[in-house]
């Protein structure tokens, strides 16, 4: 059974439609993220499922249980089981940790001694005991996240929803709240969607990615599929640093590119247009290259450099291991490539 | 939810309950601190609660009158008091009172009085000249209300706005008097004499007491108060050798349909009686009895002393609602 | 749907209350004898007539708009923005405007500009104008407007120093980092609290629209003044209704004018603070500028009517004799005052967040509607409660005889301004702080005891002492319905200034003002105590 199916989801703001036809499913215990860029539809799909905003078509299922339908909310809020973290957090300033775990539990009717339990445990989980009577503003970033996630998981929801929860933290921090995310979501096996415009975020957390854009879903797929097999050319550009370049097929294994004609699996396709897909860790800038090029901009990554290279194709990314200098002239191929359709 | 109900519980207990025992309601236009003392004098000789609502000055707020007219279906006041002799005859036109005669006005001259009982006079005020005694001197004062519209006043005289209160009374009283043609110029002269009109009697005195104008119309009662608050200014009773001095009695009427009828008969009977003309009279609005005979301080002229307008205060009302649109566009609104 | 039904429970109330009374007066006015007639609307809209009073009205409230922001503006800013010395004595001082009866503040001010008055006698000697012409000054539309601006700039004020202390600091520290003072106050500070000035010009040209008092003792023939007319002397309360048409249809333009001005205005400065801290421009000049400037705005609008008054209240015996004639008023004003103004917060709260938190197109429209009768002068909203409440039906018997009217009478003038001061505080939460309650499930009862009603103490409290010093200052409606026994301050003050000596008079106003200024102050004091305790830092 799917913890949270939604189908044919339609929303739409002042006659705009910003969420249309999405359809997704996600399994208990799983972390499905929601990638895509600001405004494409995400967060509206989030709050509707949340029953935060009410959806103008389709349909929501949560644990095999209609939860509204159109217009119209078949399970009320308070019945739904949700937990939400909140782009802002939204922990509410004038009450303590303590008070801020409380108020769920509070607003299920919970007896003290239950209530104190429960938020013991949940503080324990969160690695947060200590701070049970300090205000949220006397919180590190970091810290406060955490809190927002007791929060919302202290209930024990049937669903956890994540808005851009790391979105304003910095980047170090980023790395370790993640880490306790992965670790919690984990532990807890509380189904969850997580709404991101990191992929990283989503690569690093999610069992399944759906890429959205513009109101609509690009693709849907574990994170292996959508990083090497793009479905669109949104999603090949969107996704990770990549290159994708219009050719022709002009024969079996045979394309023709502004570089010129070269060999390449064409999937079987003989007469077509088709782009040329590969991401710039799969080319290398070498003396017996089979392109020419000039660098026209370097920049320090992690791992070597990323070149900015003009063609006569247009310009391209590389990355490459060893320096070169702007303006040098180089030659380079591509070890690794993917012809697409779309 | 239990807080809310303890609180909305406390609240209503504030509220009194109000209709409740004997008592009598009085809506009365008399000054308050005029009026007060009469009103608790007559608590104590009967027992009955007065409970009373006082106006202001005319031009200060949408006073009494409009209430009246206002609680017509479910009247609360039981006896209008008014300070003026042209709206109880207003309220009696619109309906709103119920006759009754009181024999203890028995004695009360019959021009003052409606032959219903509708309404009934008793202590007055009079329409007199405030000058600055420091800036005009008593040979030259003027003794009559048309020495006014003389150049050698010019921008010296202050009026009250005469669509309300006295003043308005006053002109519908002239325009009977005089004629309309008569009235109307002298009107029109006045004001081409650069008369300053503002907001109310009081303000007259204002004007007067700071020599910002030199003299103004205004009423016994104002001139009294700037004496006794010492400003140097005196009154002059206007055209005692003409037409005579515009005289306001106050007047009481029982309000129809009002709860506490009986209360409201006695009340009317207490206010007509000498014993309240005579506290009137020396209360510092020094109100002229309307009866021959009663004792009054020195300077509170007794009304066989002066000598009144002959008007007919029905057809004052009457006119007063005929030359309302004049005096609307003579004031400039 | 608790919340569905709460905020239709209020805004029923309040359709009941302020619109009930003034639809009836319109409805009234055009049904007579048994048919409709538009007879008394035929002479505003097809006559010459009353051209020269709609654009006096428009005139008065225009330059009282001005002129209050003139003076509010730059206060504001100094409180907010510098290190002014006295800055709580200053503020405190310049509530008093607001209490102070206009009426007294008019006459104190034709006292001292009239043709002997003693700032006349120096304007005409020293700077060459004629006592005429100085006289004449203050008895015109422009001296109404200035006494007026007088008593309404510390509206301005008060919205001009919110919105300058909710500024993100970090907008202003960007232009700091290259710019002068001079030009991040022209080009970013000014241009990021427009809206809120725009608003607070708005709420005073409304406010002046339906003042009555002191162009009636002024003789600025307005339209309130004719209203008056047509009641006083004319008895008419049919066309005295019709007059008020012209007030509703210029609220209705003036407010859809803000509407569309403040259309995809971004609301940055009303929007979350960064943190919580106010740039202060501290540069010298600005502080001493300051204080002259306060000093001055201090003499012209609270000393100079103050000492008036103090000054004509003599001696001592006066005021005991005023606080005689007063102790019914005293007691029940602050109660009176007290539970208006409670309501008026309850009522605000509700109607604020109706027009700033509920996702609908209805929205702007709701703001709209609340303010649609706000200019309505105060007699006619009277005359229509008698109408509505003065049955012979027990509920309506109880409330007509019982304090319940002059609060009803609160209510329903004041509404419009408190739902308008709570909505600009409710801005300020954003949604998602309701929404954490809601997902979990909590029902909105809870979310609203335990999240919206602490996270807006300060609005709640602000709304509160706003619709107290109105309440307390409110004559207009409660004098046409109070029952016997149940008058309030100014009622007293103004029935006992016929005929009464004048210290008396003016021992009276300044018990008034006292009477006022304490409640505020033990309000305050209890309030800050509360929320410091509550918030622990």
């Amino acid at each position: 059974m799917n913890a949270l199916e939604v189908k044919h989801l339609i929303k739409c703001f002042d006659g705009k439609e910003v969420v249309s036809d999405i359809s997704f499913n996600v399994e208990k215990g799983q972390l499905l993220a929601l990638l895509g860029p600001s405004g494409c539809g995400k967060t509206t799909t989030l709050r509707m499922i949340a029953g935060l905003d009410t959806q103008n078509d389709g349909e929501i299922w949560i644990e095999g249980v209609l939860a509204s339908h159109g217009s119209k909310s078949l399970i009320p809020q308070r019945l739904r089981h949700i937990g939400m973290v909140f782009q802002d957090l939204a922990l509410w300033p004038h009450m303590t940790v303590c008070e801020n775990i409380e108020f769920g539990l509070k607003a299920k009717g919970l007896a003290k001694t239950e209530r104190q339990k429960k938020i013991d445990a949940v503080l324990t989980k969160v690695k947060m005991q200590k701070y049970a009577n300090e205000y949220p503003s006397r919180l590190s970033g970091g810290q406060q996240q955490l809190i927002a996630i007791a929060r919302a998981i202290v209930t024990e929801p049937k669903l956890l929803l994540m808005d851009e929860p790391l979105s304003n933290i910095d980047v170090k921090l980023r790395e370790e709240v993640r880490q306790e995310i992965r670790r919690i979501q984990h532990e807890t096996q509380i189904t969850t969607v997580y709404v991101t415009h990191d992929q990283e975020d989503a690569f690093l957390l999610a069992n399944k990615v759906v890429v959205m854009n513009a109101g609509k879903v690009e693709q849907i797929g574990n994170t292996e599929e959508i990083y090497s097999f793009p479905k669109s050319l949104f999603v090949a550009n969107f996704v990770g640093e990549s290159n994708v370049i219009e050719v022709k097929i002009v024969g079996k294994d045979k394309v023709s590119t502004p570089w010129g004609e070269f060999a390449c699996n064409t999937k079987g396709h003989e007469k077509e247009s088709a782009f040329l897909f590969f991401r710039p860790h799969q080319a290398r800038i070498e003396k017996g290259g089979q392109f020419d090029g000039v660098i026209v901009n370097r920049n320090f990554v992690i791992d070597g450099y990323m070149y900015r290279i003009s063609t006569s194709g247009g310009e391209i990314k590389v990355q490459d291991l060893a320096k070169y200098e702007v303006g040098q002239s180089v030659k380079f191929s591509i070890k690794k490539m993917e012809v697409l359709f779309f | 939810m239990k807080f809310i109900t303890i609180a909305l519980t406390t609240l209503f207990m504030l509220a009194k309950w109000c209709s409740a025992g004997n008592e009598v309601i009085v809506y009365t236009s008399e000054d308050q601190i005029f009026a007060e003392p009469i009103l608790q004098e007559f608590e104590k000789k009967t027992g009955i609660k007065v409970r009373a609502i006082y106006d202001t000055e005319e031009t200060k707020s949408t006073g009494l009158v409009n209430r009246l007219i206002a609680e017509k279906d479910n009247p609360q006041a039981d006896v209008f008091w008014s300070n003026d002799p042209v709206r109880p005859v207003l309220l009696q036109i619109k309906g709103l009172t119920t006759p009754y005669v009181s024999s203890v006005a028995a004695d009360i001259p019959s021009i003052y009085k409606d032959v219903d009982g509708h309404w009934t006079g008793f202590s007055a005020r009079a329409r007199i000249i405030l000058y600055n005694t420091n800036l005009v001197n008593m040979d030259e004062r003027p003794l009559s209300i048309f020495d006014l519209v003389k150049p050698k006043w010019r921008g010296q005289v202050a009026i009250a706005n005469p669509l309300f209160g006295t003043t308005s009374i006053h002109m519908a009283a002239l325009f009977i008097a005089l004629g309309d043609e008569k009235a109307k110029k002298f009107l029109n002269d006045l004001k081409a004499n650069g008369v300053k009109i503002v907001s109310s009697n009081s303000e007259v005195k204002r004007l007067v007491a700071r020599g910002e104008v030199k003299m103004g119309i205004t009423d016994t009662d104002d001139a009294h108060m700037a004496v006794k608050e010492g400003v140097p200014a005196k009154e002059v009773f206007p055209d005692q050798s003409t037409i005579g001095t515009f005289i306001i009695p106050d007047m009481v009427s029982l309000i129809k349909n009002s709860r506490n009828q009986e209360n409201g008969k006695k009340l009317i009977d207490y206010l007509v009686s000498s014993t309240v003309e005579r506290s009137l009279a020396w209360a510092p609005c020094a109100h002229m009895p309307l009866r021959y005979g009663i004792k009054t301080p020195p300077d509170v002229l007794t009304l066989d002393a002066v000598k009144g307008m002959n008007i007919n205060y029905p057809d004052v009302a009457a006119k007063l609602e005929k030359i309302t649109e004049f005096l609307k566009q003579w004031a400039g609104y | 749907m608790q919340k569905k039904l709460t905020l239709g429970f209020i805004f029923a109330l309040f359709v009941c209350v302020t619109f009930l009374p003034i639809v009836w007066m319109f409805g009234n006015s055009i049904y007579g004898d048994g048919g409709f007639s538009f007879v008394y609307y035929k002479d505003i809209f097809l006559t010459q007539k009353y051209i020269k009073v709609i654009s006096n009205s428009l005139i008065l409230a225009s330059i009282t708009a001005l002129l209050s922001s003139f003076v509010g503006i730059p206060a504001g800013f100094f409180l907010a923005k510098t290190n002014l010395p006295f800055k709580g004595f200053f503020k405190m001082c310049f509530f008093i405007p607001l209490i102070i009866p206009s009426y007294t503040t008019g006459i104190a001010w034709a006292n001292l500009l009239g043709k002997t008055g003693f700032l006349n006698n120096i304007l005409s000697q020293y700077m060459l104008f004629s006592p005429e012409s100085v006289s004449n000054f203050i008895y015109s539309i422009y001296g109404a407007s200035f006494v007026l601006s007088i008593n309404l700039f510390p509206v301005i004020m008060l919205i001009t120093e919110y919105a300058l202390k909710n500024l993100n600091p970090r907008l202003e520290e960007s232009g700091l980092v290259t710019g002068s003072v001079f030009r991040v106050l022209r080009q970013i500070t000014l241009p990021l609290i427009t809206p809120a000035i725009i608003s607070s010009m708005m709420i005073v040209f409304v406010l002046s629209l339906s003042e009555f008092g002191i162009p009636s003792l002024l003789q600025v023939n307005v339209l309130t003044t004719q209203i008056f007319t047509q009641f006083s002397a004319f008895y008419n309360e049919k066309a005295a209704t019709a007059i008020a048409l012209p007030l509703i249809a210029i609220t209705f333009v003036v407010m859809t004018l803000e509407q569309v001005y403040l259309q995809g205005k971004s609301f940055e400065i009303l929007g979350r603070r960064g943190s919580n801290s106010t740039i202060k421009y501290d540069v010298k000049w600005l502080s001493v500028v300051g204080v002259i400037f306060c000093t001055l705005v201090l003499i012209g609008c609270v000393i100079i009517p103050l000492s008036t008054l103090i000054f004509s209240a003599q001696t001592i015996s006066a005021y005991h004799d005023a606080i005689l004639l007063a102790k019914r008023g005293i007691t029940n004003s602050v109660l009176f005052g007290s539970i208006g103004a409670t309501f008026l917060t309850f009522m605000g709260f509700f109607l604020g967040y109706l027009s700033e938190k509920i996702q609908s197109r209805l929205r702007n429209s709701t703001a709209l509607f609340i303010w649609l009768f706000f200019a309505v002068p105060a007699t006619v909203l009277g005359i229509g409660l008698i109408k509505l409440c003065n049955r012979p039906e027990g509920i309506f018997q109880f409330i007509y005889g019982s304090l319940w009217i002059v609060i009803i009478g609160y209510v329903a003038r004041f509404s419009p301004l408190s739902s308008r001061i709570m909505a600009n505080y409710l801005k300020q939460i954003p949604h998602s702080m309701e929404e954490a309650g809601t997902v979990i499930g909590a029902s909105w009862y809870r979310i609203l005891g335990n999240i919206l009603l602490p996270l807006q103490s300060h609005g709640l409290i602000a709304t509160w002492l706003i619709s107290f010093m109105f309440c307390i200052g409110e004559m207009g409606t409660t004098i046409l319905v109070y029952p016997p026994g149940h008058e309030t301050l100014p009622i007293t003050l103004f029935t006992v200034m016929a005929n009464s000596p004048a210290n008396i008079v003016s021992a009276l106003s300044i018990i008034i003002v006292v009477m006022t200024l304490l409640p505020v102050g033990v309000f305050l004091a209890i309030s800050k105590y509360l929320i410091k305790s509550q918030i622990a830092q």
